[in-house]
């Protein structure tokens, strides 16, 4: 990693009308560091052109794309605009199916140390695919019908250790389906705040009115059916039932 | 009181409050009683619907009374998807 940007032509004249488009000073601003190699450098300047809150994905502007092109592979993914969800879906199921342990004739024989390994490993292949940092699983006991639950404050997952511990086939589809519907909380809350790498602007839109115009109704304070019908719940439960039947029929 | 105020000193925050001062004025005729006896009192009351009761929820969900009552109201307007929604629990 090179730290030195001494030599390093610095344009600051970023005037707020090269901030609406792709200026030749923009492009400039952003060239000048490609030869760097230094990510966090480059992400920086690209956020400063973008004047945006969260940033948006770096390649989200076609002419930023094509002038990071030659250094893109390189690129943590949390960066760059993440797949589509048909994308997502076929992805996370097929990386699912090469996980060890993961298949339900598998699962019966592990123990429940295993078991949240396994599952640990599925959330960090769909947080790749997703392009989002991964989060860290944890379990307690929960009430029966209480399957899991994403803490944006504390960014983790925690699942109710009942639906683990359990050998039914009907459990081990719910710790399925509520690692990867966790994950999408995860996902939404990604794109939220920190940065938006979903390429759907309507869900965007929806995800943000939920959040910072109407707040997440929790079934606790609001009843099941404010719970139910709002739109991260539905995206949650959309995605992660499309990924269950995937993996499932593959 | 309006039912806002109501809610407002039982511990809910002004948006909480304001949003389900909405919701609870279009409970079905069924539950007003019940409604009615914990705005004025606390008192919280049995309801039980499509085998779904509010004590039911409020324990297995730790859910505050009017969240229950929602529920319960959901089940008694549109039981089918209402039942099939909450016997898929929460996530």
């Amino acid at each position: 990693m090179i730290e030195n940007l001494e030599d390093v032509a610095v344009s600051r004249d970023l005037s707020e009308e090269s901030r609406d488009r792709l200026s030749d000073t923009g492009r400039k601003y952003i060239e000048e560091v490609i030869p760097l190699h230094n990510e966090q450098v480059l992400v920086d300047r690209i956020d400063e052109i973008g004047n945006s809150h969260p940033p948006k994905a770096i390649d989200s502007d076609k002419d930023i794309a094509e002038a990071i092109k030659p250094v893109v592979e390189g690129i943590n993914p949390i960066y760059l605009e993440a797949p589509t969800d048909t994308i997502q879906i076929e992805r996370a199921a097929e990386a699912m199916e090469k996980i060890e342990g993961l298949s339900f004739d598998e699962w019966k024989d592990l123990s429940f140390e295993e078991r949240v390994a396994t599952l640990q490993q599925v959330e960090d292949v769909v947080a790749e695919i997703a392009h989002r940092p991964s989060c860290n699983l944890n379990v307690k006991k929960m009430e029966k019908g209480s399957y899991g639950y994403f803490s944006p404050e504390k960014g983790d997952i925690t699942m109710n250790s009942r639906y683990i511990k359990s050998n039914t086939y009907e459990d081990y589809k719910e710790c399925i389906d509520t690692i990867v519907h966790e994950g999408r909380h995860a996902y939404q809350h990604y794109n939220l705040t920190q940065r938006e790498v979903h390429p759907r602007e309507g869900d965007l839109t929806n995800w943000k009115a939920n959040e910072f115009e109407y707040g997440y109704q929790s079934a606790q304070v609001y009843g099941f059916k404010a719970y139910w019908l709002q739109p991260q719940e539905c995206d949650a439960r959309a995605f992660a039932e499309d990924v269950l039947k995937k993996y499932l029929e593959d | 009181m309006t039912m806002k105020d109501i809610l407002i000193n039982r511990g809910f925050t002004e948006k909480q409050a304001s949003r389900l001062a909405e919701e609870l004025s279009n409970i079905d005729e069924r539950l007003k009683d019940a409604l009615d006896k914990w705005l004025k009192d606390g008192t919280e009351t049995e309801y039980m619907a499509e085998s779904i009761s509010i004590i039911g929820l409020k324990q297995q969900y730790e859910m505050t009374y009017p969240a229950a009552l929602l529920s319960i109201d959901w089940v008694l307007k549109d039981p089918d998807n209402a039942v099939k929604c909450i016997k898929k629990g929460l996530r």
